[in-house]
């Protein structure tokens, strides 16, 4: 299978020199094509700045972070723009909808940002959602916001789907619901997808799980097997 | 603690607590500042007045006797009369400077006041000098002063300077601005004038409680018809100062009402919002224990401080500095003993009433918010939005995705737009009132000294003058100016007669600006003239010069638009079929050497000393001029300022989204840009016509002499817009540099 996210020897330091904290230390690992990836860590572990890192939207300090098989560390600001409109799907802990925006219309925005993408109909219809598609957000359930949220991200056919903690604002029930879709979408439709938690039940469903610890890899794990969404026990 | 935590919030909120500052600031400080500046004018006139027992009614005769005032005195409605003759000078240094000589028999009414020198005194021998015309000329007390009248000289010690209570403003003929140099006034005892020849006492001034009876009660006594009555509201120089008044007063009651409006709409704004981001912790403070009320007043006092506070300063300080721009301008125009700013009584209650209509809108915004039980904040701390029922439009779903924002979002902020465009279309408005006076004041000048009067020089002669040896060498016109009176359905109005021989120096021209040609019969009037008296042309209207008995009846044959002086305007044919004999008073005509020929009074050339009066009074308009500016621009700056950053703030969160997205910061600084032009826009167009409201305000208040035309040029128009888009953008620049500062790690993970 074709690597697609690869990180070598990437730190992320804050601070000056008497006071130098690092956030990432001589992080390594790689991540394949169409994989459903979990990185998993307690707060403050550095998850965060990986998926900032990944993301473009924070700068190494050493290092080089290199997703299909562009080196993204060297970018400048608008290319590390273009760089997110093109290659990544985001979905956050907080769904981040634009409120004035009807949920057709937040998923229709990607058009701005990408000449191929999937019409707002057919994203929306992906997560099941194609009822409510003139409701602005806060007409929309947490669960509904963040279906949303996600179709929003798959509609650009991203190379790369990251998620920040996407089922954290969730309940239980409503979470599994998310999960399921992220991972069904990952397997019909191939988009590598990256979930960033802190919630290990989570590890299980994973075909790769990333164990972060103070800004360490401290163990990455491939399952041939993962269990189903269903059988996770939150 | 909780003022520990005001104080931080203050801090937070800045820059819209900033806004409100200043706008409360430049509102009181213009309200206060120009008030107290045209009441310092007022009470400081009016002082003058009551010290010097100006005179309530002016009388103009032939000749009145001891026989007359004695008659007069037995009236009951008379408190005081006295009698004067008041004839032209000149010196015998310089032909061009003209002083009037007031001659009184005794100085009961109208004294001069003494500003150097001894006092005047009717039984005193000497002369006492217009002060502001010794200043310019050098003369000092002591100096001895010789003029020219009636042909004969007279040569007296200058024994004082003074300051005579009728000519506050001194009215020249044509000039607006008066003409100090050339122009002046002193006073002779008729006791001590000359042996010579006798002088008729031509004019009365009485003091009364009901100046409106005195003409009919005076005529009655005296059974005389030919004499001429002038109330005090119709003395040139009081009227034209009231006015000027007026129109300082309209000044300062208009323009702080837009910094007012503006500082209430953004207190409703800025305490609204503060408290919408704060619910959950109003939540807490309610959980806590802490009673309502001490909450309510927690935050009203955030915008009360900010209210008192900038209005206490511009209550302080627009006395201060208001009149400092606009005394020396005024002092140019206006002789007055002193002038200072005297605040008005009132004012302090107008401010503590702006203020508590601030206090009223916080309050209730505070009250509205924050009755709801504690629950209810918490539970709808995460909701930071409203929610929105209506249905997404075809037009909007039409629009491209900024424009689908931009009108959303306008649509759920309709107040702070509105603000918005509130203060752009005050910015816009103000620009407009500034540069179309100016325009309207060139367009006045050009028209008074390029259009319609095209002689070189004017010269004012005497019966002794060769009018037809004048006439070859100027290749000249002659015309006649006199002071009549006007009546019409028994309303009596004083203006200007002109009888022209031709049009060919002195041109006319109708309300529409088209030249019109002399009619041969009957007269032109002037169109404010025609106005007040609601006459058109074809109606008729009687009229006589002052000083003679017989009322003239003619037809009105055009209207005239007279920029500097109202009156009626003849031809010589018309004049002496009306059964008048023509007797020129000046010529007017190209530039000639005649200093050697007799009968010349004076000699006045257009370019250097009409129009450069006219320029120095101009120097004075553009001090406010600037002022209005200024205003403008803080205005437009301050208001879009707090709105844009407002919005920012709102919406950085979202913002952030759009950069973690992929967009450009060009891409989102368009987001902001776009809404804030629409705004603009909006702003702009409204602000066209209150530009033009504003002209129009302050223009009706110039008073009956002046005609002006409110004339905007097109480039005004082009150019205030463009200005106000300049300002607009420049502070969008500086709004939407933060774009490019937002962190979108953090602003991700804030959640209200």
């Amino acid at each position: 299978m074709k690597t697609i996210v690869e990180f070598k020897r990437v730190c992320k330091t804050y601070g000056d020199k008497e006071n130098l904290i690092y956030a990432l230390r001589d992080v390594s690992f790689t991540i394949c094509q169409g994989e459903f990836v979990v990185i998993l860590g307690p707060s403050g572990a550095g998850k965060s700045t990986l998926l900032n890192l990944l993301g473009g939207m924070d700068d190494v300090s050493s290092g080089t972070i290199c997703i299909n098989n562009q080196q993204i560390e060297v970018l400048s600001e608008t290319q590390l723009a273009d760089y997110r409109a093109k290659q990544i799907g985001f979905v956050f802990q907080f769904y981040n909808l634009i409120p004035t925006l009807t949920a057709f219309e937040n998923v229709a925005l990607m058009k701005e940002l990408k000449k191929d993408v999937l019409s707002a109909q057919e994203a929306l219809e992906r997560v099941g959602l194609k009822a409510h598609q003139h409701k602005f957000p806060a007409q929309l359930s947490g669960g509904e916001q963040q279906r949303v949220s996600i179709a929003r991200a798959i509609s650009k056919k991203p190379a790369l789907l990251l998620c920040d903690e996407p089922t954290g604002a969730l309940d239980s029930q409503t979470g599994m619901l998310v999960m399921k879709q992220l991972k069904d979408m990952c397997k019909r439709y191939g988009h590598t997808t990256i979930i960033v938690t802190h919630n290990s039940a989570l590890k299980n469903t994973a075909d790769k799980v990333i164990y972060v610890k103070n800004g360490m890899i401290e163990n990455v794990v491939t399952q041939e097997h993962p269990c189903d969404i269903d059988a996770v026990n939150w | 603690m909780l003022i520990r935590k005001m104080l931080r919030d203050l801090r937070a909120n800045m820059s819209q607590f900033l806004a409100i500052f200043l706008m409360i600031f430049l509102g009181v400080f213009i309200y206060t500042g120009v008030n107290s500046e045209w009441n310092g004018m007022r009470v400081h006139a009016q002082k003058l007045y009551r010290e010097t027992e100006l005179a309530d009614v002016w009388v103009y005769g032939t000749g009145f006797t001891k026989q007359d005032i004695k008659q007069i005195k037995e009236l009951n409605e008379v408190t005081e009369v006295t009698r004067r003759a008041v004839i032209e000078a000149t010196s015998t240094i310089n032909k061009k400077q003209k002083l009037t000589l007031y001659l009184d028999e005794s100085n009961t009414l109208s004294q001069p006041k003494r500003m150097q020198g001894e006092s005047y005194s009717p039984d005193k021998d000497g002369i006492w000098l217009d002060q502001v015309f010794a200043k310019e000329n050098h003369i000092r007390v002591g100096d001895s002063y010789s003029l020219q009248v009636n042909g004969f000289k007279i040569t007296k010690p200058v024994k004082g300077l003074i300051l005579h209570p009728e000519l506050v403003y001194q009215n020249t003929a044509g000039n607006i601005i008066p003409d100090h140099k050339n122009n002046g006034y002193a006073c002779i005892s008729m006791n001590h004038f000359t042996d010579q020849y006798t002088i008729p006492y031509t004019q009365l001034l009485i003091k009364t409680k009901v100046p409106q009876k005195m003409e009919k009660l005076i005529s009655d006594k005296l059974q005389k018809n030919n004499l001429v009555f002038m109330e005090r509201k119709d003395l040139p120089s009081y009227s034209m100062l009231e006015d000027e008044i007026t129109q300082h007063q309209a000044f300062g009651e208009v323009f702080p009402i837009v910094f007012l409006l503006i500082a209430v709409l953004t207190t409703l704004t800025t305490v609204s919002k503060m408290i919408m981001n704060q619910r959950l912790l109003i939540g807490i403070l309610k959980a806590l224990g802490f009673k309502n009320r001490k909450i309510i007043f927690h935050y009203f006092s955030h915008a009360m401080v900010i209210v008192i506070l900038g209005a206490i300063l511009g209550y302080l300080i627009g006395p201060l500095v208001v009149p400092t721009f606009i005394y020396p301008m005024m002092s140019a125009i206006y002789i007055l003993p002193q002038l200072h700013a005297v605040p008005l009584d009132n004012s302090l209650y107008m401010v503590i009433g702006s203020i508590s209509i601030c206090f009223m809108t916080a309050f209730i915004v505070c009250y509205r918010h924050l009755k709801e039980k504690p629950a209810d904040a918490f539970r709808s701390a995460n909701i930071s939005y409203k929610q929105s029922h209506h249905k997404p439009n075809s037009l909007i779903k039409r629009a491209n995705f900024c424009a689908q924002w931009n009108i959303r979002d306008i649509l759920r902020n309709k107040l702070r737009s509105l603000i918005a465009i509130i203060g752009v279309t005050g910015c816009m408005g103000l620009l407009i009132c500034a540069f179309g006076m100016q325009d309207s004041m060139n367009h006045m000048i050009n028209m008074m000294f390029h259009e319609l009067q095209t002689y070189d020089m004017r010269v004012q002669i005497d019966e002794t003058a060769d009018l037809k040896v004048l006439k070859s060498k100027m290749n000249g016109n002659a015309i006649q100016e006199s002071a009549v009176e006007m009546k019409f359905n028994s309303v009596k109005k004083t203006g200007s007669l002109t009888v022209q021989e031709s049009t060919k120096y002195l041109k006319l021209q109708n309300q529409d600006l088209h030249t019109v040609s002399l009619p041969n019969n009957g007269i032109a009037l002037s169109y404010k003239l025609a106005e007040s008296f609601g006459l058109k042309a074809g109606d008729s209207i009687s009229w006589r010069i002052i000083g003679s008995t017989a009322w003239t009846k003619s037809k009105i044959n055009a209207i005239l638009h007279t920029p500097s002086s109202q009156g009626i305007t003849m031809s010589a044919n018309s004049f002496i079929q009306s059964g008048h004999s023509f007797l020129p008073t000046s010529v007017v005509g190209k530039a000639a050497d005649i200093k050697t020929l007799s009968g010349i009074k004076n000699i006045q050339y257009l370019k250097t000393d009409i129009e450069s009066s006219m320029d120095q009074m101009l120097d004075g308009m553009m001090v406010m001029i600037a002022i209005l500016i200024m205003g403008a621009v803080v205005l437009g700056i301050v208001v879009l300022y707090n709105i844009g950053s407002f919005s920012y703030l709102e919406k950085v969160r979202d913002l952030a989204t759009l950069k973690v997205l992929g967009f450009h910061d060009h891409q989102v600084k368009k987001l902001l840009r776009q809404q804030n032009l629409w705004l603009t826009i909006c702003g702009i167009l409204l602000g066209l016509p209150f530009g033009y409201a504003l002209i129009y305000t302050v223009i009706s208040t110039v008073g009956d002499s002046l005609d002006v035309l409110i004339v905007i040029q097109p480039s005004t128009y082009i150019g205030c817009s463009l200005a106000t888009l300049l300002v607009s953008a420049l502070v969008m620049r500086i709004v939407s540099r933060k774009v490019k500062r937002i962190n979108m790690v953090s602003a991700l993970k804030i959640m209200e």
